[in-house]
């Protein structure tokens, strides 16, 4: 078999086995290159991720909070959209506690409408708010690296935009919409992890693209004899 | 079919080199162990500490008084090496007080020596340390940083902000060697993470119709000769 000949025959029978791969390669590729990544995070459709903190009264001090909420990590003084006082965010090892730091009183976990107030604050796009649910197991795939529970606010607007929202804290933990999804989707396809969507040393992923690295190597080999005879052809 | 079979050819021919790179690259991000290009095995959290009642604290409203208090974004109470810190945070800076009497915390080189040795989870000694105000390729855009190297097989260097002390990232020859697959895959020769520059759309443009291309002249080769 001659060179050129065994170029090509790699070449086609590569491009029956792990064809429709590389096409799925680039078709994914092309997808993630031209949609802006920003966007993709969403954060066209979020405002309001930090409230400047509220001048109050003297809060509740240090040492009161101290004494009344044992075994605490860290805390955090913070404004939240529509609260109009300062709040202790107290991390502890079973979680967190959010305290109005003028009167004392436990907020969390807050009410649920309290998480549509803060889902409305927090969203950005014009659509009006569809669902509010709190997710306490099993989780949906697109937050699945997540600490449940959490508030799911979904909102009716073009993209499907929802908003993820802690039930303590009432911070805007994430957001997904209809081109994240597709990105996720696509990227699902780029590295052939269909369970996780993370891992991208598994076996299939290893085999293929080995395989797609001789397909294109025999593509690249081919092409030194199709421009060749290109030329010859008008001289015979 | 001939135009298809031109059109295939030429592609192959201008973005060829770039679908290759492509190949090679995700070969590579295939190959090298995740964990490793994430120095996973080099970095252990730092055990959690609990703030007792012997602890003395500057109340932040008596200690915080010299910044205008609009100018707060937020104010966090934490652990830090041996004590405890506020970390106040600005539109476009973030400062460290002590807790116990709110004079002001800039991080030195002991600092970053004391951090990276209780964060270091792997076996080589701690090499040095050096500051960097500008941003790097392997700090990315984390801000000013301190890195610290490792006397390690790895080459494990751990990047913390200079602001408060957080790991930023964990970085190690493998990675290094990831890096250079990725700028290749992204074509984002500067910054590297950036796939939504104009020469990434305009090859995988390209290559999209090579793909195309390709799949209609499969077709053609597998009919059988007359």
């Amino acid at each position: 078999m001659t060179p050129g000949r065994l170029a090509r025959t790699l070449h086609k029978w590569l491009a029956l086995t792990v064809g429709l791969q590389a096409i799925l390669w680039v078709v994914s590729g092309f997808y993630m290159v031209v949609v802006d990544l920003d966007f993709i995070h969403g954060d066209t459709l979020v405002r309001n991720l930090t409230t400047p903190l509220p001048q109050a009264q003297p809060p509740l001090s240090f040492d009161e909070l101290r004494a009344r909420i044992p075994g605490i990590e860290r805390v955090r003084i913070k404004g939240l959209p529509g609260f109009d006082r300062p709040l202790y965010e107290v991390g502890t090892a079973r979680g967190i506690v959010l305290v109005d730091a003028v009167s004392g009183d436990v907020l969390s976990p807050l009410p649920e409408a309290r998480i549509a107030a803060l889902a409305r604050q927090y969203y950005a796009g014009s659509g009006s708010l569809t669902k509010i649910e709190r997710l306490v197991g099993d989780p949906p795939p697109e937050i699945q690296t997540r600490v449940l529970p959490l508030w799911r606010a979904d909102f009716g607007d073009w993209l499907a935009t929802s908003l993820y929202i802690h039930p303590d804290s009432g911070d805007l933990v994430t957001r997904r919409h209809r081109l994240w999804r597709w990105f996720d989707a696509v990227w699902m396809l780029h590295i052939m992890d269909y369970d996780e969507r993370m891992d991208v040393n598994n076996a299939p992923l290893r085999i293929v693209s080995l395989a797609g690295l001789v397909f294109a190597a025999s593509g690249g080999w081919l092409l030194f004899f199709s421009f060749r005879r290109r030329r010859a052809r008008p001289a015979g | 079919m001939r135009v298809l079979r031109i059109l295939h050819k030429w592609l192959g021919l201008i973005v060829g080199l770039q679908l290759l790179l492509w190949t090679v690259s995700g070969l590579a991000f295939a190959w090298l162990d995740d964990a490793d290009v994430a120095a996973e095995r080099a970095v252990r959290a730092l055990p959690k500490r609990v703030l007792t009642p012997e602890v003395r604290l500057c109340e932040p409203d008596a200690c915080l008084r010299e910044h205008a208090k609009t100018a707060i974004l937020d104010l966090t109470l934490m652990p830090l090496l041996d004590g405890w810190v506020y970390r106040v945070r600005f539109a476009d800076r973030v400062v460290l007080r002590r807790a116990d009497d709110g004079s002001l915390l800039e991080l030195g080189e002991e600092h970053i020596r004391s951090l990276a040795s209780a964060t270091y989870a792997g076996g080589g000694p701690l090499k040095g340390v050096s500051f960097y105000a500008a941003p790097t390729l392997e700090a990315r855009e984390a801000g000013p940083v301190w890195r610290a190297d490792f006397g390690d097989a790895d080459g494990t260097s751990l990047y913390f902000s200079a602001a408060d002390g957080r790991l930023v990232a964990a970085r190690n020859d493998t990675w290094r060697l990831f890096d250079v697959f990725w700028m290749l895959h992204t074509m984002d020769y500067r910054g590297r993470d950036d796939f939504n520059n104009p020469l990434v759309i305009l090859v995988s443009t390209g290559a999209l119709w090579l793909a195309i291309s390709g799949a209609l002249l499969l077709f053609r080769a597998f009919r059988p000769a007359r």
